[in-house]
């Protein structure tokens, strides 16, 4: 009886601090510039989203830049809500030209290209409009919920599991790899040196910095951000460009137009519950490091197929088919935050720029935050759904006036710009031209990274992941005198570790999979190209 | 007996099929020369080693061990393109082309602009350049285009971002 009376006062404190905290980050979101961030990132992401060749890392990127002399809530606002419109903007270009503008939308192309060609463009939009925000919103709830007890729990980590913890999140490198585990793997080992750079943390002593004064701060973040994911898409968007001769368009146009129909009421409602699954799907798809939009968009359409009363009509202009992909690719915007803001690791591209914006206003993710800047975490959670009603709005006007205006864009005014963009930028986080220099070498090693196939993505979670590591690592040895046993003593670390291991071999056996599939697949003559690995 | 150079290095380099170079070995044999170049060169030339009172580890234990993984990766990436190679045609459209050269030339040119001609000038000859480059043949409509644009960011960043954007060493004066 004692027992659940504790449970009881222990569940009632945690709600009434959880309201408390609520009200407070309620205030503190509910400005006019913060609404107006979210407006405006939901319009600049589905925007980028709707560009087939514009990536959602090189939104959130060129985004970054004109965050620095933001309030720090204002600032995330803005880029949580440029990711949502830009997951959201793939659907655009996905049922419009049968081209996916982000990977994640590769799977609403299926059915929503289907209905475009039968005339049904509108219903289709307006379906991922719909699903878009219902499955974020699920999610977005839920994260709300969870996140706090979450970070209270994470407040009990030591250094080691930290190090195992960060050990674990290494794991998400795995999974990022690409067609190629080794080039993945090498990818992530060039991230851990280029993070060397710089001053030693414990020692004060400096590396590779070959007298350099710029480079005793380390290589920044952003330049190198930038660098790595904006400046070889214009490189290859050029050589495409030319390849075609002419005038280049981003792709053919489709003469389909989105005001041909609306949805109706029962259709919506037919669709609900896959919405609400996807949701969930996305939850859990997004919490796990490495996972991300696209796996959640297939696992929630091909939950969906199962769950219909009309299979036979998924792949072929199924309306819940565009519901099941839309809402599980959205649902994991607010799913990705939570392993960054409870234990400080990003889960995937998105939030390891987040990480970069978090450090850049002197902030450390992590359960501490939770208990310092309090406001701040549940001013954001306000954001989060403050982007599900933008997303709803701002892709209803999106659908009537600018969808079929985006996807005509010609790329040879698109990315010029977005060169100028990268200059501006990486200059203004320090005002130092050496920074300018770091985001063009970085465009370059990018460049040739794509040129040798070697994905950028687990360099970029390498960078970030590997002074955690470090830190983690020689705080632990420092403790214990330099014993290494103190990384297994604690039954925390020992947790991660079983964690690590198990996620080795799935992505081991993840990779098998996926190679004898395109072993079968080769005598066909299918080019198996999964455009999600190479181009978040 | 004489060594046959051209053929250890046909087989060496090119792919099975005589269809292209075999890219995972050279990338694997150029990538374990630079995780070579790291270990014996650059940790110890680079990496100020002060062993503090202590301190567990000196700075360059991790340098040393992320090199160590990365020297056998691309052991690992040799052995692969030995018995499993890419094919020559997975690299598709990323092939180097001369545009390819004269955007890396226009970085590298736009560098220096920053420093001589300042942002704005090089932004906006850097916009028309490559506006050109991507084949829109409208030069009144490129320039104006590119003009507009590069005054806006100057703008947004210098009145609303309080950032002092470089005026170049020649144009320092003029605004």
């Amino acid at each position: 009886m004692d027992t659940l009376l504790s449970a009881w006062h222990a569940v009632a404190d945690y709600v009434v601090t959880y309201g408390a905290n609520f009200q407070k980050g309620a205030l503190y979101f509910f400005t006019f510039k913060n609404i107006l961030a979210i407006f405006g990132g939901v319009t600049i992401g589905t925007f980028c989203g709707a560009v087939p060749g514009m990536t959602i890392t090189m939104a959130v990127a060129l985004t970054l830049p004109f965050t620095f002399t933001m309030e720090p809530l204002t600032a995330l606002s803005l880029l949580s809500a440029v990711y949502v419109g830009a997951i959201y903007g793939g659907s655009i270009s996905a049922i419009l030209l049968n081209t996916p503008g982000t990977p994640a939308a590769a799977c609403t192309c299926m059915d929503g290209f289907a209905l475009a060609q039968k005339g049904q463009a509108g219903k289709a939009l307006w379906m991922a409009n719909y699903a878009s925000c219902v499955g974020d919103l699920t999610s977005t709830i839920i994260v709300i919920a969870i996140c706090p007890l979450l970070g209270g729990i994470a407040l009990y980590f030591k250094s080691p599991d930290f190090f195992a913890l960060i050990l674990f999140s290494i794991t998400i490198i795995g999974s990022l790899c690409g067609n190629s585990m080794i080039k993945g793997l090498i990818a992530g080992v060039l991230g851990f040196l280029a993070a060397t750079v710089g001053m030693d943390p414990f020692a004060g002593s400096e590396r590779f910095t070959f007298g350099s004064l710029e480079l005793t701060k380390g290589l920044s973040f952003v330049p190198l951000l930038i660098g790595l994911f904006a400046i070889p898409e214009v490189i290859l968007q050029l050589n495409r460009s030319r390849k075609m001769g002419g005038r280049a368009l981003i792709c053919k146009v489709n003469n389909v137009s989105p005001e041909d129909s609306k949805l109706s009421w029962a259709e919506f409602k037919g669709s609900f519950r896959h919405m609400l699954r996807g949701g969930i799907v996305g939850l859990i798809l997004g919490i796990i490091p490495g996972l991300g939009a696209t796996p959640s968009a297939f696992l929630s359409y091909e939950r969906a197929k199962r769950a219909s009363k009309h299979p036979e009509l998924f792949g072929k202009g199924s309306l819940e088919g565009v519901a099941a992909a839309e809402s599980g690719n959205n649902a994991v915007n607010g799913a990705t935050l939570v392993p960054l803001l409870t234990l400080g690791i990003p889960g995937d591209i998105i939030t390891a720029v987040m990480l970069g914006a978090f450090v850049i206003f002197d902030l450390k993710p992590g359960p501490l935050l939770f208990l310092q800047h309090s406001d701040l975490i549940f001013g954001l959670f306000c954001a989060l759904i403050m982007c599900d009603i933008a997303l709803r709005l701002v892709g209803g006007l999106f659908i009537r006036y600018a969808a079929k205006l985006t996807t005509r864009m010609p790329t040879s005014l698109i990315f010029p710009t977005i060169l100028v963009l990268c200059m501006f930028g990486s200059y203004a986080i320090n005002t130092n031209l050496f920074d300018v220099g770091i985001m063009l070498v970085f465009g370059l090693v990018g460049y040739f990274m794509a040129l040798l196939e070697i994905p950028a993505i687990p360099f970029l979670i390498a960078f970030v992941l590997a002074p955690m590591l470090e830190n983690g690592l020689r705080r632990s040895l420092a403790v214990s005198n330099g014993d290494p046993m103190i990384l297994l003593q604690s039954p925390i670390a020992w947790v991660f570790y079983a964690m690590t291991i198990l996620a080795v071999v799935s992505i081991i056996r993840m990779n098998l999979k996926r190679k004898a599939c395109k072993s079968e697949e080769a005598p066909r003559g299918k080019a198996d190209d999964d455009p999600i690995r190479h181009s978040v | 007996m004489k060594l046959n150079w051209a053929k250890i290095m046909e087989r060496l380099f090119r792919l099975p099929d005589g269809k292209g170079l075999n890219r995972d070995v050279i990338l694997g044999l150029g990538l374990l020369a630079f995780s070579l170049l790291i270990l014996l060169w650059l940790i110890p030339s680079g990496v100020e080693v002060q062993q503090a009172g202590g301190m567990a580890v000196t700075p360059t234990f991790f340098p040393y061990g992320v090199t160590a993984v990365l020297a056998v990766l691309s052991l690992a990436l040799v052995v692969k393109g030995f018995a499993a190679p890419s094919s020559a045609e997975s690299a598709g459209e990323k092939k180097f082309s001369l545009a390819v050269v004269i955007i890396i030339l226009l970085l590298l040119a736009s560098f220096y602009g920053l420093e001589y001609l300042g942002m704005v000038p090089t932004g906006i000859l850097a916009v028309i350049l490559l506006v050109r480059l991507f084949n829109y043949r409208n030069w009144p409509r490129t320039i104006i285009f590119a003009v507009v644009f590069v005054l806006l960011l100057f703008f947004f960043f210098e009145q609303v971002a309080q950032v002092d954007i470089p005026r170049g060493v020649w144009f320092d004066d003029l605004y």
